[in-house]
């Protein structure tokens, strides 16, 4: 959240250079993507179960402030506690004086993008709390000292090789295997597990009439996180809440298929408050921490409030062209790729470049993946036109001036023709205006002779 | 907790859901029924061939002298020398404690554990537990906590061995979620499809990650 | 029968071929083409710059031209899409909004009007040639209509379709797009194009113009022999 505003297109130009990273980030890329493409078409009922979850989002939604107040009662009725967050710092600040309180040194955490969004690691270690990633791809983001690049899979742009040398230098064990490599976090991720203070898990879907935090995963990381240590703290936003466990149930029913392809992820948990009488393990303390940080805004926007009803599958970074090009470093924001380029604009903090929705091909690959029924390039071009308002853009503007007097457009067009046909001239005078920039790479087939002189001639049809 | 936060979200989110204009809520969609439990009867078959191929192993037990050779089998096989046990209905149907321990194994009662379980575990070979439903449509063990059901048993030692009476069989998640709706939600309830994996480092599908290597599943059929 | 023809100001300027293609297929589909006066620009690059009060003006004009059309028919995917937009430029109490919407219903992207509306003629089209299709963004996904130009395609006597690996991404053109990020729409575009080099054909079809400039204009400058062809054009049997 440095003062400069990110670049998006300059991130982007250094992200094409790296050929090694692209040529990783292709093949990752497209292979999750092919999961998911299998998996919704293995599912007949599929389009029913996108407008089932879509209805349940909606409906959600319009019952949010109910909902979160039902979701404490509850939480609180199980042994929980529930601490809401206005913004990043306050959510931060939250959660460290939790584990202050607790006397944890400790603290193991499970895969959350939430924790990136409040900067939760560093204010941690601020508070000389030692905070272990233990989701596999966090954990090597985190040896890495980098942030992630997908909201699932947020090591996708590291290759076994680099994984490799960095367990060399970080654990002094490496192997080049790729299962043996897992094993050498899962021995060197066990001893914290078992060691932790405590354990922070981010929260897929929280259900309001029983108070229960679901959390989705396939390594087994946020089980142990949950179960292990003395305190458990959950973060989520606070959209993430529905009422019954059957809404969360047609939730489930899109969310891992269109995340990695799956009917169900490995480990599927339902956490209700803490350790209750008699129970031997178990989080003696647990804590809700429910965040803002822009969301009930957003809330109030005709618009944009259909972000809030993203489940974070995924799906929609890995359909998109301009993501698939770049990956999700060059986004400079916690949330890349379409539904980051929607959030990170509304989020308090205003992470990223403000020009990112014009960052778009309008190909709206990510409204046709998404299971919660998004129009990305809807949202977007809503955005674009609320940063149009602020802009001059005399280009396109002039263009449009021009379109209303066709006599002038298409007398502009022939002057064009004569003079430079190809637009080379134009492009080698003026290398940074719109037309310079598009040929960077292209060649122009030139202008022609127009269309409506050439009609007349053909004699079929004419004018009416 | 931060009151004045609270206050200031809710009244906002209100402000948001009440302030209703052209573009209110919700958004005008057809109505939408859930998805209903499936109405095929859940059976072993169904489920072993959606479990096992997700990592586990699976064999039936037509009687409780099959189940106990089964329970001893595996005992054998994973070279079991230390075991915890969940006090449960369908473990003590089998007698599965007796079993394991007539194998040269020792076995821990949920009472044997300190108050920190976890670590105590870290070096237990084996979790052996009943469930509390299971899935037929994806192979899914439910595990719900309880005080004689720790959570850690199916998680920390390296074998889980899952003995599942047929009578727990349901079709799938819908009819679990109407089953646990019927009820007050235990402190955990996991729901594990599978063996723990992972694909991080290059999309490599990798099975056996933090939680048990192995797991194997008895079928009660008469139970 | 006639129908409107609606050049986008691209086909009217840089590539008339598609046009002319346009008005033959119609004619050989049994509907008279009619080119009405003092069409320019649709304002779908005002548009996507989030200026669509700078459209609303070539809506007014757009709707004025075309409101007496029995049918108005369209050579590009998206200028349509534009169409299909323009009520949604006016005011609920601007009485443009509905006739707006009128014309709007009554607009169809070629492919569309000859399968739709025609219930899909036999064009007679004939095509020896090797080639594969790039189904573009807005014809597919954003219309609805990619099955369209499929289904006319497999019509077209001696043409050997070879599919893309990924026919649906996007071509990385994107309008102003192309100019706000030059270097990422290459690179998007370089996917593109290795693709249809790697399928060995001699020609890539598309229902979209602005896809077949961005294309053709990458593969001149390589100087690959793989032409690009709109749909009208294959219609048509003229490169043969
Ligand atoms: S916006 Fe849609 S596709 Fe993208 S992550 Fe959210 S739910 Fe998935």
């Amino acid at each position: 959240m440095s003062a400069a505003k990110h670049d998006f297109a300059k991130a982007a130009a250094k992200a094409l250079d790296d050929r090694e990273s692209r040529a990783i980030l292709d093949r990752a890329i497209f292979h999750i993507d092919v999961l998911r493409q299998r998996s919704v078409k293995a599912m007949p009922d599929f389009a029913e179960r996108r407008a089932r979850a879509v209805a349940v989002r909606e409906k959600t939604l319009a019952r949010l402030p109910e909902l979160l107040e039902t979701l404490e009662a509850r939480v609180t009725a199980a042994g929980g506690r529930v601490h809401y967050a206005e913004d990043a710092a306050q959510a931060a600040a939250t959660v460290t004086d939790i584990l202050t309180a607790a006397g944890a040194k400790l603290v193991v955490k499970g895969k959350s993008m939430v924790s990136e969004e409040i900067g939760l690691n560093d204010a941690l270690a601020a508070a000389g709390i030692e905070a272990v990633e233990t989701d596999l791809g966090e954990y090597i983001i985190q040896l890495a000292g980098q942030r992630p690049s997908h909201i699932l899979a947020p090591a996708l742009h590291v290759s076994k090789e680099q994984v490799s040398a960095l367990f060399q230098e970080k654990l002094g064990r490496t192997s080049a295997d790729i299962p043996e490599m897992t094993r050498i976090a899962r021995d060197s991720l066990r001893e914290k597990f078992l060691a932790a203070d405590a354990g922070i898990t981010g929260c897929n879907i929280a259900v309001a009439r029983t108070g229960t935090v679901t959390v989705l995963e396939n390594e087994g990381n946020i089980r142990f996180s949950a179960s292990c240590p003395p305190v458990h703290v959950a973060l989520m936003t606070l959209e993430k809440v529905v009422e019954t466990l059957a809404d969360a149930a047609a939730i489930l029913d899109i969310l891992p298929p269109s995340a990695t392809g799956q009917t169900l992820p490995v480990h599927l948990s339902f956490f209700t408050g803490a350790r209750r009488d008699g129970e031997r393990d178990g989080p003696r303390e647990m804590h809700l921490v429910v965040v803002d940080n822009g969301r009930s805004a957003v809330l109030a926007d005709p618009v944009l409030r259909d972000i809030l009803r993203c489940i974070r599958c995924g799906a929609c970074l890995n359909v998109c062209p301009v993501y698939q090009a770049v990956g999700g470093h060059a986004y400079g924001s916690v949330y890349p790729g379409p539904m980051g380029s929607v959030l990170s604009s509304v989020l308090a903090g205003g992470e990223g470049d403000p020009r990112q929705p014009f960052a778009c091909t309008h190909c709206a690959a990510c409204a046709g993946a998404c299971p919660a029924g998004i129009d990305h390039p809807a949202l977007l071009q809503e955005l674009r036109r609320r940063l149009a308002a602020t802009e001059p853009d005399p280009a396109a503007r002039a263009f449009a001036a021009l379109a209303r007097h066709p006599w002038l457009f298409d007398g502009l067009a022939a002057v064009a023709r004569t003079v430079d046909p190809r637009l080379t001239k134009t492009a080698a005078l003026a290398p940074d205006s719109p037309v310079g920039r598009f040929l960077r790479g292209r060649r122009f087939p030139g202008l022609a002779r127009p269309f409506a002189r050439r009609f007349r001639k053909m004699g079929q049809g004419g004018k009416s | 907790m931060n009151a004045c936060a609270k206050m200031a979200i809710l009244g906002r989110l209100r402000a948001a859901v009440e302030g209703v204009g052209p573009a209110g809520f919700p958004r005008p969609a057809p109505a939408q029924g859930l998805r209903r439990a499936g109405a095929g009867a859940a059976d072993f078959a169904v489920f072993a061939g959606a479990l096992t191929a997700l990592g586990p192993t699976f064999e039936l037990a037509r009687t409780p002298d099959e189940a106990r050779a089964a329970v001893a089998g595996a005992v054998a096989r994973h070279e079991v020398r230390t075991a915890v046990a969940w006090d449960h209905p369908d473990l003590a149907a089998v007698g599965a404690v007796a079993v394991i321990e007539g194998a040269g194994a020792s076995v821990l009662s949920p009472d044997d554990l300190p108050g920190r379980a976890c670590p105590s575990l870290a070096a237990v070979d084996m979790g052996i537990t009943g469930v509390a439903y299971a899935l037929g449509a994806t192979g899914s063990l439910i595990l719900t906590a309880g005080p004689s059901m720790p959570r850690s048993a199916a998680l920390v030692p390296r074998l889980h061995l899952a003995l599942v009476a047929r009578s727990r069989l349901l079709p799938d998640l819908p009819a679990l979620c109407d089953r646990l709706a019927g009820g007050p939600m235990p402190s955990a309830v996991n729901c594990v499809t599978g063996v723990s994996s992972t694909g991080d480092i290059e999309f490599v599908y990798v099975r056996g990650v933090h939680g048990p290597l192995a797991v194997h599943v008895i079928g009660l059929d008469w139970l | 029968m006639d129908a409107f023809l609606f050049i986008p100001c691209l086909v009217a300027h840089v590539m008339p071929q598609v046009g002319e293609a346009t008005a033959r297929v119609l004619a050989r589909a049994g509907v008279t083409p009619r080119l009405p006066d003092g069409q320019t620009c649709c304002g779908q690059f005002a548009y996507k710059r989030g200026l669509p009060e700078a459209v609303r003006p070539l809506a007014r004009r757009f709707v004025e031209i075309f409101e007496d059309a029995p049918a108005v028919v369209g050579p590009s995917g998206s200028c349509v899409a534009m169409v299909r937009r323009y009520p949604e430029l006016f005011d609920a109490d601007d009485p443009f909004r509905r006739r707006a919407g009128r014309v709007a219903a009554k607009t169809y992207e070629l492919g569309e009007y000859l399968v739709d509306v025609l219930g899909c003629p036999d064009l007679g089209a004939r095509l020896p040639l090797r080639a594969t299709l790039h189904a573009s963004c807005q014809t597919t996904r954003v219309l609805g209509v990619g099955g369209h130009t499929e289904r006319l395609l497999a019509g077209v006597a001696d043409l050997i379709l070879t599919p893309l690996p990924h026919p649906e991404r996007c071509c990385g053109f994107g309008g102003g797009f192309s100019v706000d990020y030059p270097e990422l729409s290459q690179a998007i575009l370089d996917k593109k194009i290795e693709d249809i080099l790697a399928a060995d054909v001699a020609a890539v079809i598309a229902a979209e113009p602005s896809c077949l400039l961005n294309i053709g204009s990458a593969l001149a400058r390589r100087g690959a022999a793989v032409r690009t062809l709109h749909l009208a054009e294959v219609l048509a049997g003229e490169a043969a």
